[in-house]
């Protein structure tokens, strides 16, 4: 792949990225959302076969909204397939720097080993794995998907309490649905969907995540 | 799938008498090889071969080797072709899926509104409600081209029930095997399966769902009955 | 109060056994949870074990140890964490890994093949990568959580050799390796049926020819035909030659196609050779020779080797350039195959050998008929097909020597053909001065008294019982014409037996009842009579195959020679009567090996003739047969064919029966 496909394709995942952490609430700047392609070539170089940009050097921090203790780091891996020596690694620093979430962007792929060490990490360390195809698009951006909320455990109980439903009559929506990992869902949440109904105008429903 | 775009934009960065070059390098056979730049349709190629050698049955041979010769492809899409909506956009619609490769071409195509009939694909790209969505569009389009319109809510009713589960979930009689009232199960098609397999498991129906419900002759618990009626009694 | 007590034990006894229930359900609940955390457990072990693995240094012994606890996948992850590391992926192994190369394949110019190197990039070497291999297969497939008994043992590997990749096999390979697989399929098959089944036979005999065809072409390909005294080498020679002769009249040739050889060989025996192979196989399995077998077995071990090489080197055959006849033979089977429709063109000058193409072309279907003559058994066949056939097949041989000239050159080397032609009637002099014995020139020195026994099967004897045959059959017409007379019923009163006595009957009538009655009641019936008592006349049992395999092979040698002996008798205008207990003295007295009795049909009718000339020596019949005038121009152009004449036979007949001497 030649310098200019490969630049484009960094600037619009870390675009997609930075519009995930805004949607999942984290403290992003417009600058960093409308950012154009030549601003991004300036920012980080064009010539990434040359390690202008490393892909270390993508490398994105974002603070919470609502508690700014609460980061998230986002990490574009070298290799193409990512090992198990890579994650510990990337441990470490979370550790050091004493942040629970991070986002681990892999070309390629990762090993089996190494998505079984995610899940050890947990609940300590949410890590989460995104592929670099998947993100070169936003797909909550397309016109088929709709709003998605999240609720907040308190707003969930409401709902429960109003209907009263109990947890397995609501509709479901599985951990690893796109829009789910878009968010970054846990088992148990709900999320509140948002569509538009050729006879009610806007329709409303909610999902639980499993 | 099709994709509106606004303008196709040529390829630029040929370097057209390298190419010329490559080729008459690449066999002393090839004596000439001429191009199209500006559309790319077209290229010729001039061999030459010796008059005293056998006689070669080139149009045999040609035929053989372009069947195995791959020019461009795409895969996972065997056709594709632009057409020009009632609105004045122009839509790129192809025989054949492959969404990744469609990104890479973001700037052009308007890929927020792409699409596609393949339900399985929405699903795993673009989430469970996107799929919904699908499954709606398509059964309007099945029944459109007979002239039936359905009405949304029957639609919309059918698509939410087959996305409950959060996957794509068809609505036939393999579905129906993992539903919990047997009678349920009987009531829609296959009765005998259902039935013997109801019988050898000893299964029981609560009489929860509404089909069961109908059929033991029951109030269905909706509406009215969904609850029951209880009368004061003082003594 | 007692109502209130009631209820309370009754509450009571409900109670418990809802909790007997309950109990039971618990109890079942925490043997499920032992299980998961137990199965769950066994993965995270696994898990840790990945883990360290993956870090060096490890020790032979952990590696060991540890593959109790792992499955092939984990180790195939183990291996692909280590590459990502950039160390090599044998765990074992610390070394780094250098430049990779970024294509797929690799192409080895040594062995000729096509590698996938994949896999193969993951490790510092090729030792490495096999080693690796090598433990992988060795772990146990079973569930982690399910090998509380089962003790898994791994060995490391410890020899200098590598894999450089995975093959890619195409498709022409994928062929020749079923074939490999088939005729060794075969060869041990063959070596545990003793099917009797004719065709069962017939088709293991295809195989096996096969099979020892093409290891007779790795003999020869060391070239120890004219060089070694052993009778199955010459055989082999001879077998090859009646291969590629065959493989020549066999349309269906393909350049360089090893499996269009072998299955051409195949047919080729089906078409034309006889069940003779396999016999000698089913002997050496019943245990006569234990010895024998053994030899025979490293034999074959050998032959298999030295086969395998063969194969390999079939994809790259060229014309060799030495001299000699028999090691060209070998190229000739590839070049016959591959320049057929050239040598064709490029036809010899000699009239006959055009000839001997033209009929060539026919000669599968003809002996496959006379194969499916021979299955149903001796039949009285018309003489002159018989003797085309007889040409066909000696046309055959003598094609064979052309074949041997072709080689090389266009132009027909008469001295060549002679030479083979030698060499041909030369290997079947060896064999049959193998079988002949002191007895056999006993017997052949014994001419008087065989001319006792030629009269019994003369003409004028045959005459003179047909007439008696017929003055009976006239009796019996006129005695049919006469029934219905009176005077003929006077005549048979006569001569009929005398009205057997009323009381007489009776007597015999109650024994017999008596007889009845006691066998019924379970005594013994039968008396033994004195006459047999009396009779000393020798029972004869049949001999037992494993302890007499000489009977067995003199029957398969008057067999083979029946087989094809009409071709040889007819010229000679002699019937199968005239020879055959002559025939059958003398090879009563050959001593047969389970060797010297494989031959082709072709073989066996030179045989025959050499035969027929050991006769002609001690019969006169056969002598005057041969001194005819249509057997004489006969016999002139066969032998002429094979560049031979009747004298030559003579002296070779002169030699073999003057060395045993």
């Amino acid at each position: 792949m030649d310098d200019e496909q490969e630049t484009y394709k960094l600037w619009k995942i870390r675009k997609t990225i930075m519009q995930l952490c805004h949607d999942r609430g984290y403290l992003v700047t417009q600058d960093e959302l409308d950012q154009t392609l030549d601003e991004f070539k300036g920012q980080f170089g064009d010539k990434p076969s040359e390690r202008k940009p490393a892909r270390s050097d993508l490398i994105v921090l974002v603070a919470h909204n609502d508690d700014p203790t609460d980061q998230m780091f986002v990490f574009f891996p070298e290799e193409p397939k990512v090992g198990i020596k890579t994650i510990k690694t990337y441990c470490q620093r979370m550790q050091e720097e004493n942040i629970t979430r991070a986002i681990i962007v892999v070309q390629i792929g990762m090993t089996p080993s190494a998505k079984q060490s995610l899940t050890d990490m947990a609940p300590k360390y949410i890590l989460e794995q995104f592929i670099e195809s998947e993100l070169l698009i936003n797909i909550t951006e397309h016109m088929l998907v709709p709003e998605h909320v999240v609720l907040t455990p308190e707003e969930k109980a409401e709902l429960l309490s109003r209907y009263r439903l109990k947890e397995s009559q609501l509709p479901r929506i599985q951990q690893g649905d796109p829009v789910s990992r878009y968010f970054g869902l846990k088992r148990g949440q709900v999320v509140k969907i948002i569509r538009n109904s050729e006879t009610a105008g806007r329709y409303v429903s909610y999902r639980l995540v499993v | 799938m099709y994709i509106s775009c606004d303008a196709v934009r040529a390829k630029y960065h040929l370097l057209d008498t390298n190419k010329l070059q490559s080729v008459l390098q690449s066999s002393a056979v090839v004596k000439d090889y001429k191009f199209d730049t500006k559309k790319e349709e077209w290229c010729e190629v001039t061999l030459q071969f010796n008059i005293l050698d056998s006689k070669i049955d080139l149009p045999s041979l040609i035929d053989l080797d372009i069947r195995k010769a791959v020019v461009h492809e795409v895969p996972g899409v065997t056709r594709c072709f632009l057409s020009t909506q009632k609105n004045g956009e122009v839509h790129l619609k192809t025989e054949g899926i492959n969404i990744l490769e469609v990104y890479k071409y973001s700037d052009f195509l308007d890929i927020s509104r792409l699409y596609s009939n393949d339900i399985h694909a929405m699903a795993e790209r673009y989430g469970i409600e996107a799929a919904g969505r699908v499954i709606i569009k398509e059964v309007q389009n099945v029944f459109g081209a007979y002239g039936i319109d359905v009405d949304y809510r029957h639609l919309s009713l059918l698509a939410d029930y087959m996305t409950f589960e959060g996957s794509y979930k068809p609505f036939n009689r393999v579905a129906m095997e993992t539903c919990s009232s047997p009678l349920q199960q009987m009531s829609f098609e296959t009765t005998m399966h259902f039935l013997v397999n109801a019988s050898i498991h000893g299964s029981h129906d609560s009489l929860k769902s509404p089909s069961a419900q109908l059929v033991t002759g029951r109030l269905v618990t909706c509406g009215t009955g969904s609850f029951e009626l209880m009368n004061r009694i003082t003594v | 109060m007692k109502k209130n007590s009631n209820e309370k034990y009754h509450k009571g006894r409900e109670k418990k056994t809802g909790k007997e229930e309950e109990n039971k359900q618990l109890e079942k609940k925490k043997l499920l949870e032992a299980k998961i955390r137990k199965q769950v457990a066994s993965e995270e072990k696994a898990f840790r074990i990945v883990e360290r693995l993956i870090e060096n240094p490890i020790t032979e012994e952990f590696l060991k140890d540890s593959c109790q606890f792992i499955a092939p996948h984990h180790y195939e992850d183990i291996v692909e964490e280590r590459s990502i590391t950039k160390t090599c992926g044998y765990p074992v192994c610390c070394k780094p890994l250098n430049a990779i190369s970024k294509q797929k394949y690799h192409i080895s110019t040594k062995d000729n093949k096509v590698y996938d190197i994949t896999e193969r990039k993951s490790f510092c070497s090729n030792h490495c990568y096999k080693a690796s291999r090598y433990l992988q297969t060795q772990l146990s497939t079973t569930p982690l959580w399910s090998r509380e008994e089962e003790r898994v043992c791994v060995s490391l590997l410890t020899t200098n050799s590598g894999l450089p990749g995975v093959e890619v096999v195409g498709p022409i390979e994928t062929v020749w390796k079923e074939v490999h697989q088939l005729n060794k399929l075969d060869q041990s098959e063959s070596k545990v049926k003793k099917s009797d089944d004719n065709n069962k036979e017939i088709n293991d005999i295809t195989r096996k020819t096969a099979d020892i065809k093409l290891k007779d072409e790795t003999l020869l390909e060391q070239g120890c035909v004219e060089d070694s005294d052993d009778e199955k080498d010459e055989h082999v020679c001879t077998d090859i030659d009646q291969t590629k002769t065959n493989n020549l009249f066999e349309g269906t040739f393909t350049e360089n196609n090893a499996s269009d050889c072998k299955t051409s060989v195949a047919q080729a025996d089906n078409a034309g050779c006889p069940p003779v192979e396999s016999i000698p196989e089913t002997k050496s399995t019943k245990g006569d020779n234990p010895s024998q077998t053994e030899d025979k077995m490293q034999q074959l071990m050998k032959l298999l080797d030295r086969r395998k090489q063969l194969l390999g080197q079939l994809a790259e055959i060229e014309t060799v350039s030495e001299p000699s006849m028999v090691q060209n033979t070998k190229p000739k089977t590839q070049e016959n195959l591959e320049t057929k429709s050239s040598n064709q063109q490029q036809m010899p000058i000699d009239k006959d050998v055009s000839k001997v193409h033209r009929i060539d072309i026919n000669f599968p279907k003809i002996v496959h008929v006379e194969h499916e003559q021979k299955n149903a058994g001796i039949s009285e066949r018309d003489i002159s097909d018989g003797s085309s056939v007889f040409k066909n097949i000696v046309e055959s041989e003598c094609s064979k020597t052309f074949d041997v000239s072709k080689e090389k050159d266009t132009k027909p080397k008469p001295e060549n053909t002679k030479m083979s032609s030698h060499s041909v009637i030369q290997l079947i002099c060896q064999s049959v001065k193998t079988w002949i014995t002191t007895e056999t020139l006993e017997c052949l020195q014994k001419p008087a008294e065989q001319d006792q026994t030629s009269k019994t099967w003369s003409r004028t004897h045959f005459d003179a019982l047909y007439q008696a045959l017929c003055k009976r059959v006239d009796a019996g017409e006129f005695e049919i014409e006469d029934i219905g007379t009176e005077s003929n019923m006077d005549d048979d009163k006569d001569q009929r037996l005398p009205i057997p006595e009323f009381e007489k009957l009776r007597v015999e009538t109650k024994d017999y009842a008596n007889k009845v009655q006691r066998y019924f009641a379970g005594e013994l019936f039968t008396e033994p009579t004195e006459k047999d008592y009396q009779e000393n006349t020798p029972v004869y049992l049949p001999t037992v195959d494993t302890y007499d395999q000489m009977q067995i092979r003199r029957k398969i040698v008057m067999e083979r020679l029946q087989n094809v002996i009409q071709d040889v008798l007819s010229p000679l205008k002699l019937t199968l009567q005239d020879v055959y207990t002559e025939y059958k003295d003398m090879i009563g007295t050959f001593s047969l090996d389970s060797k010297n009795i494989l031959h082709k049909p072709a073989e066996w009718t030179i045989i025959n003739l050499i035969l027929l000339r050991m006769l002609s020596r001690k019969n006169i019949k056969i002598k005057k047969a041969f001194l005819q005038p249509s057997s004489v121009t006969y016999f002139k152009i066969l032998l002429g064919r094979l560049g031979t004449n009747l004298q030559q036979i003579d002296m070779y007949i002169d030699d073999l029966l003057s060395i045993t001497n």
